[in-house]
């Protein structure tokens, strides 16, 4: 069997990538591990019997682009909520709301700290207009650093600049700085105050920097995006892991399943993590030598954990109003404690997450449940001792805090506990920094990165992997003049 | 500061240093010369020589996937090595600058041996890692003794070696009690001897003996970089400053005039992706002046634009002139071309500068 391209992995990435690669009329087969496709947004059975969402439960990163050029919106892509509001549990109890409007949110800050609450105005400020106008370096594949003059001071100085030193330099309640550390995933990495940027400089149904929930949750969005994929040609296999890649010299040849079918194709669009496809898939060192022992050392030590707890009834969110996205984090200092702990293979003493109740604001989805992302978790246990009994005791402990009798109504609980080959690093500065170019391209010829890895941060959004089939296509093309 | 180590032939060379001097090398200490490095450069021309060449670092390279390793790690593939075959090759960072040049040897289907004028210690082990195969510096285990010269194949043969032996190629001997390997891998004719460090004063002995009738004389470091200079070759270190970093591309095997290392059939190995988008911009060329020695690394005009730079050089007493490599843009890189090199004319001419001797009674 020959195809002009084979995608490898069913995530958002993967699905976009064939399906502009097969706009484009290229044959296209996508190879898909996992019983179904979808990657971090499929559902998956649980033990309650229900559908509960596999990963994420928000997006916030999707690419407008491809929304419009897919016509998404006559596909049936609607939104139940298109902005959430980010929740933060102060320490006294309450829960302090912080929503588009910058004078509600000023106000609710004033009744902690009047200095927080006239600052976050100005800090908002400057973060979006920042974040517009790096908008063309992130969004689509700009030659080198787009750097706008106005902009450019201040992004050399944040190329430098933690999250933490960031906030710390405009606001003074932990609560506060440790909830907007959040999106930062690592911020104490220097340039994480980047991160930040970043996430503002997303859009969700027009608005800058919102979190949205698709009606029928993400998995919703990806049905959207298989549908779709498998209407225009794209052959979708699914249970087919790849072990390897086929090589020609330097050039992609194919692929060789576990199965030990073999596959060959013109190039190859791999949305695993630039590790785990050259390190796993390639021959050995054909990376070459120095980037593969860079990769080598490169492994993640923090990642991201999804849980979803399902209850047997609604929970109890003493305040918090349910479409808001909570931040659970006490204080910034926390984030030091996630890193050493994780380090050492161990859960740290604070967990950081964020809560999203799917179920209060998507009743259709005819479950009851709590989706949980924490962040800063160790990526490979010490002695493979699993962290997953540990951690959900964690997870409900801290919840309780906020939640009373949490315990009592957990039917059921799923994990999507975080691997060293999913992710490259949880922030790197020099990732967000370079162009969707360099993160797609591989030092192998026709090998690409359509998933997360060639993000500038990892997120479904869907971005790489049309740029990524754009570069596959020119390939193609220079390959077969015809 | 590291040790200064002392050759397998140290007894006997320093005996025969009447002069006391010597030169460090690689952390080896070796004789400069013997008298006059010039006579001994015309002796290893026109008659034969014997020159300590243990500083060269060499490391076995042994393992299951060892073949695999080397194919990546090279410039040509040593799955066309039969054992007892050598080729020279280059070997790249990951983007195409040349880290360095050596040989490789097969002593078996999972052991080869490289050897080269400069080391590169952790780039080789550390890929070597990456395959699990076992790299060993063997410098220290072993000595090596150059026999150069026309007459060079009579020595051998008078010392009971049996000197049949095609160039590239090399053997394992068992020479009168000793383990020795005999082989042809030199730029400048002749014979390599490669013993164990402790047989190191009995194999000087033979070969002094039997060279005695050919008036074979030991000749010293300086010497022997005439000859290298002489046959043209570009030396790591010495001529330019290989690609120490991983990711850097300079210098490019093109510019260094070492394409031909490259096997154009030999599809994957490290730095072969970024070869494709490296253009040859200069030429390696040779250098003859009229005048004085130049100093070494000068600037090179044509006129008054700056063309170049000029590598090592040095007196050849057998061309009773001064010569020196050099790296000039293409354009000037044409026989005959003259240029300016601190102040003296120089002309370009055809490498090598001098012909490898024709070896006696092959």
């Amino acid at each position: 069997m020959r195809v002009d391209a084979i995608v490898i992995g069913g995530g958002v990435g993967g699905l976009v990538a064939s399906l502009y690669l097969r706009r484009a009329g290229r044959s296209v087969l996508l190879l898909e591990a996992k019983d179904t496709p979808g990657g971090v947004c499929r559902t998956i059975p649980s033990t309650a019997g229900l559908n509960v969402a596999g990963g994420a439960a928000t997006l916030f990163a999707i690419d407008p682009r491809m929304i419009e050029e897919l016509d998404f919106l006559n596909k049936g892509l609607t939104f139940t909520v298109r902005d959430m509001p980010l929740a933060i549990s102060w320490p006294n109890g309450k829960t302090l709301l912080l929503g588009r409007d910058l004078h509600q949110a000023a106000q609710a800050i004033a009744a902690y700290s009047a200095t927080d609450a006239q600052n976050y105005r100005r800090y908002r400020q400057e973060l979006f207009a920042l974040a517009r106008a790096l908008r063309p370096w992130w969004w689509e594949d700009a030659p080198g650093p787009v750097a706008p003059r106005n902009a450019r001071a201040l992004l050399e100085r944040l190329e430098a600049t933690s999250a933490a030193a960031y906030l710390n330099g405009w606001f003074e309640s932990d609560a506060l700085k440790a909830a907007l550390a959040f999106d930062a995933v690592a911020p104490y990495e220097p340039g994480s105050a980047l991160a930040l940027v970043w996430r503002a400089a997303q859009e969700m149904c027009g608005r800058q920097g919102a979190h949205a929930i698709p009606k029928g949750g993400p998995a919703a969005f990806a049905g959207i995006l298989i549908a779709l994929a498998k209407a225009s040609g794209v052959e979708i296999r699914t249970g087919a892991r790849v072990a390897r890649l086929i090589l020609d010299g330097a050039e992609v040849q194919g692929v060789e399943l576990k199965s030990g079918e073999k596959v060959l194709s013109r190039c190859v669009l791999s949305s695993l993590s630039r590790r785990a496809t050259l390190l796993d898939l390639a021959p050995t060192a054909s990376a070459g030598f120095a980037e593969t022992q860079r990769l080598m050392r490169s492994a993640p030590h923090t990642g991201e954990a999804h849980i979803t707890l399902v209850l047997d009834a609604a929970p109890d969110l003493d305040g918090m109003p349910a479409n808001a996205r909570a931040v659970i984090a006490e204080r910034l200092e926390c984030w030091l404690d996630t890193d050493s702990s994780a380090r050492q293979g161990q859960l740290p003493d604070e967990l950081m997450m964020e809560v999203v109740v799917p179920t209060a604001i998507e009743p259709e989805l005819g479950q009851r449940a709590l989706s949980v992302a924490v962040r800063g978790l160790p990526t490979v246990p010490k002695e493979g001792r699993p962290v997953s009994t540990q951690l959900a005791e964690r997870v409900v402990s801290t919840l309780e805090r906020r939640m009373r009798n949490l315990r009592a109504h957990i039917t059921g609980i799923h994990f999507d506990l975080p691997t060293e080959n999913r992710r490259d690093t949880g922030f790197s500065v020099s990732r967000i920094l370079s162009s969707y170019r360099a993160r797609i391209a591989t030092p192998l010829n026709g090998l690409f990165l359509c998933g997360s890895a060639a993000e500038p941060m990892d997120a479904v959004s869907g971005r790489a992997g049309r740029l990524a089939a754009g570069m596959a296509h020119r390939w193609l093309s220079q390959r077969t003049p015809s | 500061m590291t040790d200064v180590l002392a050759t397998p032939f140290h007894a006997r060379a320093s005996a025969a240093n009447r002069f006391n001097r010597w030169k460090l090398r690689n952390g080896w200490t070796l004789a400069a010369d013997y008298g006059s490095a010039q006579d001994e450069a015309i002796a290893a021309r026109l008659n034969c020589a014997a020159a300590d060449i243990s500083w060269r670092w060499r490391v076995a390279i042994e393992g299951r996937r060892a073949e695999e390793f080397l194919s990546r790690l090279v410039t040509r593939d040593p799955a066309r090595l039969a054992p007892g075959t050598a080729f020279k090759a280059l070997w790249l960072n990951d983007h195409g600058g040349v880290r360095g040049a050596g040989v490789i040897a097969r002593h078996g289907r999972e052991s080869f041996r490289l050897i080269s004028t400069a080391a590169d210690r952790s780039w080789i082990e550390r890929a070597g890692a990456l395959f699990d195969v076992t790299v060993r510096d063997v410098s220290q285990e072993e000595g090596g003794l150059a026999i150069a010269g026309p007459y060079a194949r009579l020595v051998a043969e008078a010392a009971g070696l049996d000197p049949a032996l095609e160039p590239s190629n090399f053997r394992k001997i068992f020479w009168r009690g000793l383990d020795v390997t005999l082989s042809r891998f030199g730029e400048h004719g002749g014979y390599e001897l490669w013993c164990k460090a402790e047989d190191g004063s009995i194999v000087w002995d033979r070969i002094a003996k039997a060279g005695a009738e050919y008036a074979l004389r030991p000749v010293g470091l300086d010497a022997m970089d005439i000859l290298d200079l002489e046959a043209g070759v570009p030396r790591p270190g010495r001529d330019y400053e290989p690609a120490r970093d991983g990711f850097g591309a300079e210098p490019s095997p093109f510019d260094l005039g070492l394409e031909s290392l490259i096997d154009d059939l030999h599809k994957l190995f490290n730095g072969r992706a970024a070869l494709r988008g490296i253009r040859k911009t200069k030429a390696r060329v040779g250098l003859e002046f009229d005048g004085e020695t130049p100093m070494p690394h000068m600037p090179l005009l044509q006129g008054t634009e700056p063309v170049g730079r000029t590598w090592s050089s040095l007196y050849s007493p057998a061309l009773r002139g001064a010569i020196a490599l050099a790296q000039v843009n293409l354009d000037a890189a044409a026989l005959g071309t003259e240029l300016v090199c601190g102040g003296q004319t120089a002309r370009v001419c055809a490498l090598p500068f001098l012909p490898v001797p024709d070896s006696i009674g092959e």
